[in-house]
Protein backbone atom coordinates (compact mmCIF):
# COMPACT_ATOMS: atom_id res chain seq x y z
CA UNK A 1 0.00 0.00 0.00
CA UNK A 2 2.72 2.80 0.67
CA UNK A 3 4.77 0.98 -2.04
CA UNK A 4 2.54 1.71 -4.15
CA UNK A 5 1.77 5.55 -2.70
CA UNK A 6 5.41 6.43 -2.68
CA UNK A 7 5.75 5.29 -6.36
CA UNK A 8 2.75 7.13 -7.63
CA UNK A 9 3.86 10.09 -5.21
CA UNK A 10 7.50 10.05 -6.77
CA UNK A 11 6.04 9.54 -10.58
CA UNK A 12 4.62 12.86 -10.10
CA UNK A 13 7.38 14.85 -8.86
CA UNK A 14 10.11 13.15 -11.50
CA UNK A 15 7.43 14.73 -13.84
CA UNK A 16 6.96 18.15 -12.16
CA UNK A 17 10.36 18.77 -11.92
CA UNK A 18 11.64 17.92 -15.34
CA UNK A 19 11.02 21.37 -17.15
CA UNK A 20 8.69 19.61 -19.17
CA UNK A 21 5.43 19.64 -17.34
CA UNK A 22 2.15 20.78 -18.93
CA UNK A 23 -0.11 22.84 -17.80
CA UNK A 24 -1.88 19.60 -17.83
CA UNK A 25 0.06 17.57 -16.04
CA UNK A 26 -0.23 20.34 -13.04
CA UNK A 27 -3.81 20.23 -13.16
CA UNK A 28 -3.93 16.46 -13.01
CA UNK A 29 -1.43 16.33 -10.27
CA UNK A 30 -3.81 18.73 -8.13
CA UNK A 31 -6.78 16.12 -9.11
CA UNK A 32 -4.60 13.26 -7.69
CA UNK A 33 -3.21 14.80 -4.60
CA UNK A 34 -6.74 16.57 -3.68
CA UNK A 35 -8.51 12.72 -4.28
CA UNK A 36 -7.34 10.92 -1.13
CA UNK A 37 -6.10 12.91 2.65
CA UNK A 38 -3.49 10.24 2.38
CA UNK A 39 -1.37 11.99 -0.80
CA UNK A 40 -2.29 15.22 0.68
CA UNK A 41 -0.49 14.48 3.97
CA UNK A 42 2.69 12.80 2.25
CA UNK A 43 2.86 15.69 -0.13
CA UNK A 44 2.64 18.34 2.52
CA UNK A 45 5.02 16.19 4.72
CA UNK A 46 7.94 16.27 1.54
CA UNK A 47 7.48 19.93 0.92
CA UNK A 48 8.54 19.95 5.00
CA UNK A 49 11.18 18.12 4.43
CA UNK A 50 12.45 19.71 1.70
CA UNK A 51 11.91 23.22 3.59
CA UNK A 52 15.54 22.58 5.02
CA UNK A 53 17.09 23.60 1.50
CA UNK A 54 15.95 27.23 1.61
CA UNK A 55 18.92 27.76 4.12
CA UNK A 56 21.63 26.92 1.66
CA UNK A 57 19.45 28.53 -0.94
CA UNK A 58 18.86 31.77 1.48
CA UNK A 59 22.44 31.85 1.84
CA UNK A 60 23.83 31.60 -1.97
CA UNK A 61 25.47 28.57 -1.38
CA UNK A 62 26.03 26.71 -4.52
CA UNK A 63 24.91 22.67 -4.91
CA UNK A 64 28.38 22.68 -6.00
CA UNK A 65 29.80 23.48 -2.45
CA UNK A 66 26.80 21.53 -0.80
CA UNK A 67 27.59 18.55 -2.42
CA UNK A 68 31.40 18.92 -1.94
CA UNK A 69 30.00 18.92 1.89
CA UNK A 70 27.92 15.98 2.05
CA UNK A 71 30.86 14.06 0.10
CA UNK A 72 32.72 14.14 3.29
CA UNK A 73 34.75 11.09 3.84
CA UNK A 74 33.46 8.95 7.47
CA UNK A 75 36.64 7.58 7.68
CA UNK A 76 36.46 7.08 11.69
CA UNK A 77 33.01 5.59 11.41
CA UNK A 78 34.26 2.46 9.59
CA UNK A 79 37.01 2.50 12.37
CA UNK A 80 34.43 1.99 15.02
CA UNK A 81 32.24 0.11 12.72
CA UNK A 82 34.94 -2.78 12.98
CA UNK A 83 35.88 -2.10 16.74
CA UNK A 84 32.23 -2.54 17.90
CA UNK A 85 31.22 -4.90 15.53
CA UNK A 86 29.24 -7.98 17.87
CA UNK A 87 28.77 -6.39 21.22
CA UNK A 88 25.27 -3.47 19.33
CA UNK A 89 21.55 -5.11 19.22
CA UNK A 90 18.94 -3.28 17.15
CA UNK A 91 16.71 -0.70 18.52
CA UNK A 92 14.17 1.81 17.56
CA UNK A 93 15.50 5.26 15.79
CA UNK A 94 12.94 6.73 18.21
CA UNK A 95 15.24 6.46 20.94
CA UNK A 96 17.81 8.35 19.74
CA UNK A 97 15.19 11.56 18.71
CA UNK A 98 15.83 13.83 21.30
CA UNK A 99 19.39 14.53 22.94
CA UNK A 100 19.51 16.08 26.53
CA UNK A 101 21.95 18.06 28.42
CA UNK A 102 24.45 16.00 30.27
CA UNK A 103 25.06 18.03 33.49
CA UNK A 104 22.70 15.18 35.68
CA UNK A 105 25.51 13.32 34.86
CA UNK A 106 28.76 14.86 34.83
CA UNK A 107 30.05 16.78 38.40
CA UNK A 108 33.71 18.56 36.95
CA UNK A 109 35.40 21.81 36.59
CA UNK A 110 35.74 22.95 32.92
CA UNK A 111 36.38 26.18 31.18
CA UNK A 112 35.17 27.55 28.27
CA UNK A 113 37.52 29.54 25.02
CA UNK A 114 39.44 32.28 26.81
CA UNK A 115 38.45 31.66 30.21
CA UNK A 116 40.55 30.74 33.34
CA UNK A 117 39.21 29.91 36.87
CA UNK A 118 40.75 29.46 39.92
CA UNK A 119 39.16 26.72 42.15
CA UNK A 120 39.61 26.35 46.17
CA UNK A 121 40.04 22.58 46.86
CA UNK A 122 38.05 21.25 50.57
CA UNK A 123 41.59 20.77 51.70
CA UNK A 124 42.85 24.10 51.05
CA UNK A 125 44.89 23.49 48.04
CA UNK A 126 44.28 25.87 44.83
CA UNK A 127 43.99 24.89 41.09
CA UNK A 128 44.20 27.32 38.20
CA UNK A 129 42.93 26.06 34.69
CA UNK A 130 43.45 27.24 31.59
CA UNK A 131 41.07 28.09 29.42
CA UNK A 132 39.43 24.85 27.67
CA UNK A 133 40.47 22.42 30.10
CA UNK A 134 38.33 20.11 32.57
CA UNK A 135 38.83 18.38 35.38
CA UNK A 136 37.33 16.04 38.24
CA UNK A 137 38.16 16.07 41.89
CA UNK A 138 38.00 12.70 43.31
CA UNK A 139 39.16 13.12 47.10
CA UNK A 140 38.85 10.42 49.88
CA UNK A 141 40.35 9.02 53.15
CA UNK A 142 43.71 7.79 51.15
CA UNK A 143 44.43 10.67 48.56
CA UNK A 144 43.62 13.10 46.92
CA UNK A 145 42.90 12.79 43.55
CA UNK A 146 42.77 15.21 40.76
CA UNK A 147 42.18 13.76 37.25
CA UNK A 148 42.78 16.54 34.49
CA UNK A 149 40.68 15.63 31.52
CA UNK A 150 42.16 17.97 29.19
CA UNK A 151 43.84 20.60 29.04
CA UNK A 152 46.03 22.65 31.44
CA UNK A 153 46.25 23.50 35.29
CA UNK A 154 48.20 25.08 37.84
CA UNK A 155 48.24 23.14 41.42
CA UNK A 156 48.94 25.43 44.45
CA UNK A 157 49.15 21.90 47.23
CA UNK A 158 47.82 22.48 50.65
CA UNK A 159 50.34 20.32 53.20
CA UNK A 160 48.35 17.09 54.68
CA UNK A 161 50.88 14.86 55.70
CA UNK A 162 48.29 11.78 55.59
CA UNK A 163 46.99 11.93 51.84
CA UNK A 164 49.26 12.39 48.61
CA UNK A 165 48.20 14.37 46.96
CA UNK A 166 48.20 13.21 42.54
CA UNK A 167 46.96 14.22 39.68
CA UNK A 168 45.96 11.84 36.91
CA UNK A 169 45.85 12.89 33.17
CA UNK A 170 44.81 10.17 30.01
CA UNK A 171 48.57 9.34 29.87
CA UNK A 172 50.28 9.60 32.96
CA UNK A 173 49.83 9.88 36.79
CA UNK A 174 51.50 13.14 38.57
CA UNK A 175 52.87 12.95 42.51
CA UNK A 176 53.33 16.15 43.91
CA UNK A 177 55.83 16.55 46.78
CA UNK A 178 56.37 19.87 46.42
CA UNK A 179 53.42 22.95 46.63
CA UNK A 180 52.99 24.17 42.94
CA UNK A 181 53.54 22.34 40.14
CA UNK A 182 51.62 22.15 36.64
CA UNK A 183 50.41 20.05 33.90
CA UNK A 184 49.57 20.18 30.52
CA UNK A 185 48.00 17.88 28.32
CA UNK A 186 46.50 17.97 24.92
CA UNK A 187 46.11 15.30 22.46
CA UNK A 188 48.70 13.32 24.15
CA UNK A 189 51.45 15.82 24.01
CA UNK A 190 52.15 16.39 28.33
CA UNK A 191 54.23 18.83 29.69
CA UNK A 192 55.13 19.00 33.67
CA UNK A 193 56.99 21.71 35.57
CA UNK A 194 57.79 21.49 38.66
CA UNK A 195 57.65 24.92 39.89
CA UNK A 196 58.54 24.19 44.05
CA UNK A 197 59.23 20.65 44.85
CA UNK A 198 59.70 17.43 43.25
CA UNK A 199 57.14 15.50 41.14
CA UNK A 200 57.42 11.84 40.44
CA UNK A 201 55.82 11.36 36.83
CA UNK A 202 54.32 7.87 35.78
CA UNK A 203 53.83 7.42 32.05
CA UNK A 204 51.13 5.19 31.05
CA UNK A 205 53.54 2.18 29.98
CA UNK A 206 55.62 2.60 33.35
CA UNK A 207 58.49 4.96 32.54
CA UNK A 208 58.67 6.94 35.91
CA UNK A 209 60.61 10.15 36.40
CA UNK A 210 61.65 12.48 39.30
CA UNK A 211 61.40 16.04 37.96
CA UNK A 212 63.08 17.74 40.44
CA UNK A 213 62.16 21.83 41.42
CA UNK A 214 62.82 24.48 38.92
CA UNK A 215 62.75 21.87 36.05
CA UNK A 216 60.07 21.07 33.11
CA UNK A 217 59.61 17.75 30.87
CA UNK A 218 57.67 17.22 28.00
CA UNK A 219 56.37 13.92 27.13
CA UNK A 220 54.44 12.02 24.63
CA UNK A 221 53.24 8.24 23.77
CA UNK A 222 56.70 7.41 23.10
CA UNK A 223 58.33 8.51 26.19
CA UNK A 224 60.06 11.63 28.30
CA UNK A 225 61.47 14.64 26.42
CA UNK A 226 64.73 15.52 27.75
CA UNK A 227 64.28 17.45 31.05
CA UNK A 228 65.49 21.34 31.06
CA UNK A 229 65.72 24.11 33.59
CA UNK A 230 62.21 26.21 33.80
CA UNK A 231 61.31 28.61 32.45
CA UNK A 232 58.72 31.61 33.91
CA UNK A 233 57.04 31.60 29.99
CA UNK A 234 54.97 28.33 31.04
CA UNK A 235 53.38 29.51 33.59
CA UNK A 236 52.35 33.07 32.12
CA UNK A 237 49.07 32.40 31.29
CA UNK A 238 48.86 32.33 34.85
CA UNK A 239 48.59 36.04 34.72
CA UNK A 240 46.82 36.09 31.17
CA UNK A 241 50.31 36.31 29.23
CA UNK A 242 51.54 34.03 26.46
CA UNK A 243 55.28 34.87 26.87
CA UNK A 244 57.83 33.05 24.04
CA UNK A 245 61.42 33.23 23.50
CA UNK A 246 62.97 31.57 20.04
CA UNK A 247 59.70 29.19 19.88
CA UNK A 248 58.03 27.60 16.36
CA UNK A 249 55.02 29.08 15.73
CA UNK A 250 53.47 26.12 15.54
CA UNK A 251 53.56 26.20 19.38
CA UNK A 252 52.58 29.80 19.78
CA UNK A 253 48.88 29.02 17.74
CA UNK A 254 48.70 25.67 19.98
CA UNK A 255 48.68 28.19 22.80
CA UNK A 256 46.51 30.77 21.46
CA UNK A 257 43.75 27.75 20.01
CA UNK A 258 42.18 27.82 23.67
CA UNK A 259 41.65 31.21 23.77
CA UNK A 260 40.05 31.02 19.63
CA UNK A 261 36.61 30.46 19.15
CA UNK A 262 36.41 28.71 15.92
CA UNK A 263 38.41 27.10 13.10
CA UNK A 264 42.23 28.32 13.47
CA UNK A 265 44.08 26.57 10.46
CA UNK A 266 48.04 26.64 10.51
CA UNK A 267 49.72 26.36 6.93
CA UNK A 268 52.95 24.01 7.75
CA UNK A 269 54.63 26.10 5.42
CA UNK A 270 55.19 28.89 8.07
CA UNK A 271 55.11 26.42 11.37
CA UNK A 272 58.49 26.47 11.72
CA UNK A 273 59.61 30.15 11.92
CA UNK A 274 60.76 31.19 15.16
CA UNK A 275 58.86 33.61 17.44
CA UNK A 276 60.08 35.72 20.29
CA UNK A 277 57.75 37.85 22.17
CA UNK A 278 55.28 38.75 25.43
CA UNK A 279 51.58 38.84 24.14
CA UNK A 280 48.22 39.19 26.05
CA UNK A 281 46.49 36.30 25.86
CA UNK A 282 42.80 37.68 26.26
CA UNK A 283 43.25 39.21 22.76
CA UNK A 284 44.11 36.39 20.26
CA UNK A 285 43.09 37.73 17.38
CA UNK A 286 46.04 40.97 18.28
CA UNK A 287 48.31 38.74 18.93
CA UNK A 288 48.04 37.18 14.83
CA UNK A 289 47.79 40.46 13.93
CA UNK A 290 51.20 41.55 15.84
CA UNK A 291 52.70 38.07 14.63
CA UNK A 292 51.55 39.25 10.88
CA UNK A 293 53.50 42.44 11.44
CA UNK A 294 56.89 40.98 12.41
CA UNK A 295 56.87 37.73 10.45
CA UNK A 296 56.08 36.36 6.32
CA UNK A 297 53.00 35.40 7.44
CA UNK A 298 49.10 36.60 5.75
CA UNK A 299 46.33 36.27 8.20
CA UNK A 300 43.01 35.88 6.51
CA UNK A 301 39.79 35.64 8.65
CA UNK A 302 36.36 34.50 6.71
CA UNK A 303 34.49 35.45 9.71
CA UNK A 304 35.74 35.73 13.28
CA UNK A 305 35.28 32.33 13.68
CA UNK A 306 37.59 31.10 10.73
CA UNK A 307 41.40 32.04 10.55
CA UNK A 308 43.99 30.98 8.04
CA UNK A 309 47.28 31.49 9.33
CA UNK A 310 49.71 31.19 6.15
CA UNK A 311 52.59 32.15 4.31
CA UNK A 312 52.83 35.99 3.02
CA UNK B 1 6.27 11.65 39.34
CA UNK B 2 4.67 8.00 38.87
CA UNK B 3 5.69 4.56 40.20
CA UNK B 4 6.37 3.49 36.73
CA UNK B 5 9.06 6.08 36.31
CA UNK B 6 10.66 5.92 39.25
CA UNK B 7 11.13 2.39 38.91
CA UNK B 8 12.90 3.00 35.35
CA UNK B 9 15.22 5.99 36.72
CA UNK B 10 16.00 3.45 39.67
CA UNK B 11 16.45 0.86 36.79
CA UNK B 12 18.80 2.87 34.84
CA UNK B 13 20.79 4.68 38.28
CA UNK B 14 21.68 0.71 38.61
CA UNK B 15 22.92 0.32 35.17
CA UNK B 16 24.90 3.74 35.27
CA UNK B 17 26.31 2.57 38.48
CA UNK B 18 27.79 -0.41 37.04
CA UNK B 19 28.61 -0.06 33.75
CA UNK B 20 29.82 4.06 33.29
CA UNK B 21 33.05 3.31 34.06
CA UNK B 22 33.21 0.67 31.22
CA UNK B 23 31.64 2.59 28.73
CA UNK B 24 33.48 5.04 29.56
CA UNK B 25 37.07 3.30 28.78
CA UNK B 26 35.29 1.49 25.84
CA UNK B 27 34.86 4.26 24.17
CA UNK B 28 37.84 6.00 25.37
CA UNK B 29 39.26 4.04 22.92
CA UNK B 30 38.02 5.24 19.69
CA UNK B 31 37.92 9.20 20.72
CA UNK B 32 40.71 11.86 20.94
CA UNK B 33 39.91 12.83 24.58
CA UNK B 34 38.34 11.77 27.65
CA UNK B 35 35.91 14.66 27.83
CA UNK B 36 34.42 13.58 24.94
CA UNK B 37 34.24 9.90 25.84
CA UNK B 38 32.45 10.76 29.25
CA UNK B 39 30.10 12.97 27.41
CA UNK B 40 28.89 10.05 25.33
CA UNK B 41 28.67 7.98 27.99
CA UNK B 42 26.79 10.13 30.34
CA UNK B 43 24.85 11.44 27.26
CA UNK B 44 24.09 7.32 26.77
CA UNK B 45 22.30 7.32 29.86
CA UNK B 46 20.04 10.33 29.51
CA UNK B 47 18.53 9.29 26.44
CA UNK B 48 17.88 5.78 28.36
CA UNK B 49 16.50 7.86 30.91
CA UNK B 50 13.90 9.64 28.88
CA UNK B 51 13.12 6.39 26.95
CA UNK B 52 11.32 4.17 29.69
CA UNK B 53 10.20 1.97 27.04
CA UNK B 54 13.42 0.25 26.42
CA UNK B 55 14.39 -1.90 29.55
CA UNK B 56 17.01 -3.95 28.61
CA UNK B 57 17.19 -6.78 30.81
CA UNK B 58 19.41 -9.46 29.78
CA UNK B 59 22.40 -7.55 27.72
CA UNK B 60 22.49 -3.66 28.94
CA UNK B 61 26.56 -3.42 27.48
CA UNK B 62 25.01 -4.07 24.12
CA UNK B 63 22.10 -1.65 24.25
CA UNK B 64 24.83 0.98 26.05
CA UNK B 65 27.07 0.01 23.65
CA UNK B 66 24.42 0.52 20.43
CA UNK B 67 22.90 4.01 21.66
CA UNK B 68 27.12 5.40 22.36
CA UNK B 69 27.80 4.41 19.08
CA UNK B 70 24.58 5.85 17.14
CA UNK B 71 25.98 9.51 19.35
CA UNK B 72 29.33 9.02 18.39
CA UNK B 73 28.29 8.45 14.83
CA UNK B 74 26.49 12.14 14.98
CA UNK B 75 29.25 13.38 16.81
CA UNK B 76 31.53 12.64 14.46
CA UNK B 77 29.60 13.36 11.03
CA UNK B 78 28.51 16.84 12.63
CA UNK B 79 32.68 17.32 12.65
CA UNK B 80 33.25 15.78 9.72
CA UNK B 81 30.73 18.08 7.99
CA UNK B 82 31.53 21.10 9.51
CA UNK B 83 34.73 20.22 8.27
CA UNK B 84 34.65 19.55 4.26
CA UNK B 85 31.57 22.49 4.13
CA UNK B 86 34.32 25.05 5.21
CA UNK B 87 36.87 23.76 2.89
CA UNK B 88 34.53 23.85 0.45
CA UNK B 89 33.82 27.38 0.59
CA UNK B 90 37.38 28.13 1.65
CA UNK B 91 38.13 26.71 -2.11
CA UNK B 92 35.36 28.36 -3.93
CA UNK B 93 35.96 31.93 -5.44
CA UNK B 94 32.56 32.89 -5.34
CA UNK B 95 31.33 32.25 -1.87
CA UNK B 96 31.77 34.94 0.91
CA UNK B 97 32.44 34.64 4.24
CA UNK B 98 29.23 33.83 5.86
CA UNK B 99 28.32 35.51 9.66
CA UNK B 100 28.49 32.87 12.98
CA UNK B 101 24.82 32.81 12.90
CA UNK B 102 24.83 32.27 9.08
CA UNK B 103 27.25 29.07 9.49
CA UNK B 104 24.98 27.30 12.42
CA UNK B 105 22.11 27.54 10.63
CA UNK B 106 23.86 26.27 7.86
CA UNK B 107 25.78 23.22 9.46
CA UNK B 108 21.98 22.53 11.25
CA UNK B 109 20.74 21.94 7.52
CA UNK B 110 23.37 19.88 6.71
CA UNK B 111 22.73 17.54 9.00
CA UNK B 112 19.23 17.22 8.20
CA UNK B 113 20.39 16.83 4.61
CA UNK B 114 23.01 14.26 4.64
CA UNK B 115 20.44 12.45 6.72
CA UNK B 116 17.77 12.85 3.79
CA UNK B 117 20.55 12.04 0.92
CA UNK B 118 22.05 9.46 2.89
CA UNK B 119 23.39 6.25 1.11
CA UNK B 120 22.34 7.53 -2.15
CA UNK B 121 25.41 7.17 -5.12
CA UNK B 122 27.62 10.60 -5.23
CA UNK B 123 25.52 11.15 -8.83
CA UNK B 124 22.29 10.84 -7.38
CA UNK B 125 22.96 13.66 -4.77
CA UNK B 126 24.42 15.91 -7.39
CA UNK B 127 21.42 15.21 -9.61
CA UNK B 128 18.77 16.22 -6.75
CA UNK B 129 20.82 19.04 -5.60
CA UNK B 130 20.94 20.89 -8.93
CA UNK B 131 17.15 20.37 -9.13
CA UNK B 132 16.50 20.96 -5.79
CA UNK B 133 18.63 23.99 -5.22
CA UNK B 134 19.43 25.40 -8.08
CA UNK B 135 16.28 24.86 -10.07
CA UNK B 136 17.84 23.42 -13.25
CA UNK B 137 15.72 21.16 -15.76
CA UNK B 138 17.00 18.09 -16.52
CA UNK B 139 18.07 18.90 -19.68
CA UNK B 140 20.14 21.22 -17.97
CA UNK B 141 21.14 19.02 -15.20
CA UNK B 142 22.47 16.04 -18.05
CA UNK B 143 24.33 19.06 -19.92
CA UNK B 144 26.01 19.90 -16.89
CA UNK B 145 26.68 16.24 -15.77
CA UNK B 146 27.74 14.58 -18.97
CA UNK B 147 24.67 12.28 -18.12
CA UNK B 148 21.94 11.49 -20.23
CA UNK B 149 18.25 12.74 -19.53
CA UNK B 150 17.43 9.64 -19.17
CA UNK B 151 20.03 9.16 -16.59
CA UNK B 152 18.99 12.55 -14.78
CA UNK B 153 14.88 11.14 -14.42
CA UNK B 154 16.23 7.78 -12.48
CA UNK B 155 18.59 9.52 -10.51
CA UNK B 156 15.34 11.95 -9.75
CA UNK B 157 13.73 9.12 -9.02
CA UNK B 158 16.14 7.34 -6.69
CA UNK B 159 16.48 10.55 -4.26
CA UNK B 160 12.58 12.11 -4.04
CA UNK B 161 11.77 7.56 -3.28
CA UNK B 162 14.27 8.03 -0.08
CA UNK B 163 12.51 11.68 0.58
CA UNK B 164 9.40 10.07 0.22
CA UNK B 165 9.90 7.11 2.35
CA UNK B 166 11.76 8.78 5.03
CA UNK B 167 8.22 11.11 5.37
CA UNK B 168 6.35 7.44 5.88
CA UNK B 169 8.78 6.28 8.32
Amino acid sequence: MNDELIDTATHWYVLLRSGQATAADWQRYHQWRASDPRHEALCQQLETRLGVFQIPQAQGVSGKVLQQALDAPSSRRQVLQVALAGAGVAIGAALLAKPMGLSELTADIRTGTGERRTVTLADGSELLLNAQSAADIQFDSQRRLVRLREGELLAKVASDRNRPFQIQTDHARLHAYGNRFLVREREGQGQVVALNGAVQIDRQDGERLQLAAGHEVHYGPTGFGPVEASSSAATAWVDGFLQVRDRPLAEVIEALRPYHNGVLRLDPGVAGLRVSGLYRLDNPQQILDTLARTLPIHITRRTGLWVTVSAA
Amino acid sequence: MSGADTSHSDYVGGLFRSHYDWLCSRLHRHLDSRAHAEDIAADTFVQLLSSPGVVPIRQPRALLTTIAQRLMYQLWRRRDLERAYLDALDNDETSTAPSPEDLAQMLEALQAIDHLLDGLPAKVKATFLLSQLNGLTYPEIAAELGISQRSVSDYMARALNRCLRLCLE
